[in-house]
């Protein structure tokens, strides 16, 4: 047995155990103050605004069009987007529903449109609005191009008037974002990829860029575990910054390189 | 009771246990647990396969319906599944060996590589469209990102040679890219990393349920 402790391992598990310590100590004064997230979390407009903009599609009596992305659940590089996805996916569909606006779900995986379906079922269960539509559809199988070319089809119906697109997303957020922008009322998009990041602003004001697609589940159903878990992350992020700044700092001055450099190269496996 | 235990309490320990190991796998190097771990990865590319079955059952369920209730579109639906099922049969047939196999690489590469660079190839049109539509709501920021596009590429052309005056720009671009977009880029990428790994947590501790209720 060996330890893998160099380089960015080690600084991956010092994180972990940071981010595990403050989970812990966030949760226990949970437990012991109740509503402490009204105090700490940082505005997140997009999420305040996703609620607004679903009451209006229920005056209109109009659909939305909800999506967690492209991605697939059984790989590395996107199971964390989609799983963030899903949970934005739920919470809109369950306020959807309870103000009494149809929703269709779309998915580009089979496995993640099986949880799509799963995910709608528990929003209509919860929204107890048995007469409103729902539906889920399968658009491609991890075929970014027939994806696209399926949501981009669906968005440019006009009974579709909303669009929350909050996943594994890639350039081709273009593609859809920009029909969504011309052909529906509202949309809300959120992306947490480089190659996705830049178009984001380009197709609404509300947008979710990267950490944030992973904050909005926390706005959206502040379950404690969610909360808790954010608070973590910021915390962790500040700490991330303070170093950053100081790194900045140090490097400038030239003290870096003869102290934390060879701490990881020595140690880099 | 039976219920929840097949339907929560086996998923999650599952989930708990297979997510703890590959974690611990990350950090600890114990000969064992890597046959475990890619005994792991084999199940996980296994359950995907079956996952792509249940699409196809899917398609086939949601698109034969439309067709035969003659609904909205459904001669697009009937194209798609007489596509899927000539590729199946391209791939199935005698002396085939699946998606190697001749007939399937032909439509891998004179249909669908063509049809995925033609749609792609219209997102110039799609930007300036979004361009022209960020101009007309004053969109600062959209302006900006459409500003530096133009930039990088005026920069990265080859008419450099011929018109000196772009050299300050392909300067420009070149200090854009390095400095500016990669700080952008650190930055969205280390936020995003930490809400992954929060996320993995609280799948791991069974805390996030996404497979399950």
């Amino acid at each position: 047995m060996m330890l893998r402790f160099g380089g960015a391992t080690l600084l991956a598990g010092l994180l972990l155990l940071l981010f595990c310590l403050l989970f812990y100590s966030f949760w226990v004064l949970w437990q012991r103050r109740g509503r402490l997230a009204d105090i700490v979390l940082r505005p997140l407009r997009p999420a305040e605004a996703l609620r607004s903009l679903l009451h209006r599609a229920a005056e209109m009596g109009e659909e939305v069009h909800l999506s967690p992305g492209r991605g697939t659940i059984h790989e590395p590089d996107a199971v964390t987007e989609t799983t963030a996805g899903l949970n934005i996916l739920q919470a809109a569909a369950k306020e959807a529903l309870e103000v009494g606006v149809p929703v269709r779900a779309t998915a580009g995986d089979s496995l993640v449109g099986a949880l799509v379906e799963d995910r709608l079922e528990r929003a209509w269960q919860a929204a107890g609005r048995p007469e409103v539509k729902v539906q889920g559809e399968l658009l491609a199988q991890q075929d970014r191009l027939a994806y696209a070319v399926g949501a981009m089809d669906l968005l440019s119906r006009p009974e579709v008037q909303g669009n929350v697109m909050a996943g594994t997303l890639g350039e081709e957020l273009l593609l859809m974002g920009e029909v969504g922008a011309r052909q529906t009322r509202f949309q809300v998009v959120g992306a947490a990829r480089p190659a996705a990041a830049a178009f984001l602003p380009m197709v609404t004001d509300d947008y979710l860029l990267g950490e944030e697609l992973y904050a909005a589940g926390a706005y959206l159903e502040p379950r404690p575990e969610r909360v808790v878990s954010l608070m973590a992350q910021d915390g962790v992020r500040m700490l991330l910054l303070g170093l950053i700044l100081l790194g900045t700092i140090l490097a400038t001055v030239g003290v870096l390189e003869g102290v934390l450099g060879p701490l990881f190269q020595g140690l880099a496996p | 009771m039976l219920k929840r235990m097949v339907t929560v309490i086996v998923p999650w320990v599952l989930a708990s246990t297979v997510g703890l190991l590959v974690l611990l796998h990350y950090f600890v190097d114990i000969p064992g647990l890597s046959l475990v771990f890619n005994g792991l990865v084999e199940w996980a590319t296994i359950i995907a396969a079956f996952g792509l079955l249940l699409g196809l059952a899917n398609v086939a369920r949601v698109h034969g319906g439309r067709v035969i209730r003659r609904e909205r579109d459904w001669p697009y639906s009937l194209v798609l599944l007489l596509s899927a099922l000539g590729v199946l049969v391209l791939g199935l047939l005698p002396g085939s060996i699946g998606s190697g196999s001749r007939g399937v690489q032909w439509v891998f590469h004179y249909v669908l590589e063509p049809l995925a660079t033609t749609f792609f190839s219209l997102m110039a049109f799609f930007l300036a469209s979004a361009f022209f539509r960020s101009l007309r709501l004053r969109n600062l920021e959209a302006i900006l990102v459409t500003v530096t596009a133009v930039v990088v590429l005026l920069g990265q052309v080859p008419l450099r040679l011929p018109w000196p005056f772009l050299e300050p720009i392909a300067r420009f671009q070149e200090w854009l890219l390095q400095v500016p977009a990669m700080a952008g880029v650190r930055a969205l990428l280390l936020g995003a990393g930490l809400g992954a790994m929060a996320t993995a947590i609280r799948v791991i501790l069974g805390l996030e349920r996404p497979y399950t209720e």
